[in-house]
């Protein structure tokens, strides 16, 4: 495998672009594992690998909810109370304020979710929500090709 | 540097490749032109790849007047997307039917194609192709109409790199070449259930596509099979 195509920097320059795509400060990305656990792959930034493991450890966040109800989750101001907010995320990423979680779907399954996130609170306008929604295909694309194209299956 | 856990992704991935049927690199580069094409809203979206004799052609076009685009360049040798691919840089054009330097583009493109935008789609820093979109009306593209188009040709890039993850690049190339050069006989089974079931060209083709995944052909060569058996059909 060529170093330009090794996963980690495929799905993180992906990341980049969605999030420059959406206008969003970054991109983050939580999947589910091979023993249907939701892992914190990672962000675009220190800021975004620090959301997904927040709500990797403590089983909340837009990111959970999103895989949960398998619909897209628009938090305006994580540090808000609940159910607006979620504080307990919020103090341990510090810097991520504004969250839109969507979900990925392959084969009508939900296999992860994509965060966008803001560094300033404000509200999600419903066409930026949509086109949350269209990125996260083209999120699922790269994801299917570097699972189809990268010898993962001796390694457990 | 990245912030990507490789454990988990590997972890993750693996649960992928247990479930998703595997899909083509063309079949997946048409879906990503589909979804760019929703996302911009503009008159419509393609993407165009260098073939091996070095022109550049159409592997996906939304719509009939944005393939004017390419016949009229491959013609006349110039061209907004052809200045894309040989500059390798953004190229736009307010109205290219009134624009000084394609001239001679006005009376062979179709009349609904006015502004033109192309980026440079790029592999290992190398152009491969263009991503193009068009407006029916002159318009000012923007700093941020780029930006966003780099963006999405950024992740076509990131498709490509992951198609080629494990794949000689060889192989890569030879189904891109593969879809440049029957997609004539494509569009040709697509005008022709278009007509025969009342279709869009849309739901044409996607009935084409699934029905050659189903029964794992290629698309062309169930497109061949269909353009056979209607040649048999009474007239």
């Amino acid at each position: 495998m060529t170093h330009g195509a090794e996963p980690s920097r495929v799905v993180d320059r992906t990341l980049h672009a969605l999030a420059e795509a959406l206008g969003a400060d970054g991109a983050a990305l939580m999947l589910i594992d091979d023993h249907d656990r939701p892992r914190a792959v990672g962000g675009s930034d220190a800021d975004g690998r620090r959301l997904e493991l927040a709500q990797e450890r403590t089983g909340s966040g837009p990111s959970i909810e999103s895989l949960a109800r398998d619909a897209d989750v628009a938090v305006n101001d994580l540090y808000a109370e609940r159910p607006s907010g979620f504080p307990g995320v919020a103090a341990q990423t510090r810097r991520v304020r504004a969250v839109l979680s969507v979900p990925l779907h392959a084969d009508d399954r939900v296999i992860g979710s994509l965060d966008f996130y803001d560094r300033v609170s404000h509200e999600w306008q419903p066409a930026t929500v949509r086109a949350g929604r269209r990125l996260a295909e083209l999120m699922v694309m790269v994801l299917e090709a570097l699972a189809h194209k990268s010898p993962f299956s001796g390694q457990s | 540097m990245t912030h990507i856990d490789q454990e988990a992704l590997v972890a993750s991935l693996r649960g992928l490749q247990m479930t998703v049927p595997a899909t083509g690199i063309v079949h997946q580069l048409e879906r990503a032109v589909e979804v760019v094409d929703t996302l911009f809203g503009y008159s419509g979206a393609g993407l165009m790849f260098a073939g091996e004799d070095g022109e550049l052609r159409y592997l996906v076009a939304t719509d009939d007047a944005g393939r004017s685009l390419e016949g009229a360049q491959l013609r006349v040798r110039r061209g907004p997307c052809v200045s894309t691919y040989e500059n390798d840089a953004a190229v736009t054009s307010f109205d290219v039917r009134t624009d000084p330097r394609w001239p001679e583009l006005a009376e062979r493109l179709h009349p609904g194609v006015r502004a033109v935008a192309g980026v440079p789609v790029r592999l290992g820093g190398e152009p491969v192709g263009t991503l193009n979109v068009y407006q029916s009306t002159p318009y000012q593209w923007d700093d941020s109409d780029i930006r966003a188009m780099q963006a999405y040709a950024a992740v076509i890039e990131q498709i490509l790199t992951a198609a080629m993850a494990a794949e000689e690049k060889s192989a890569l190339a030879d189904q891109l070449q593969y879809a440049l050069d029957y997609r004539v006989v494509i569009e040709r089974a697509i005008g022709y259930l278009m007509g025969k079931h009342d279709l869009t060209a849309a739901q044409a083709f996607t009935g084409l596509r699934k029905k050659a995944r189903d029964s794992r052909r290629r698309v062309a060569d169930l497109a061949a099979e269909v353009l056979a058996d209607g040649a048999g059909e009474p007239g």
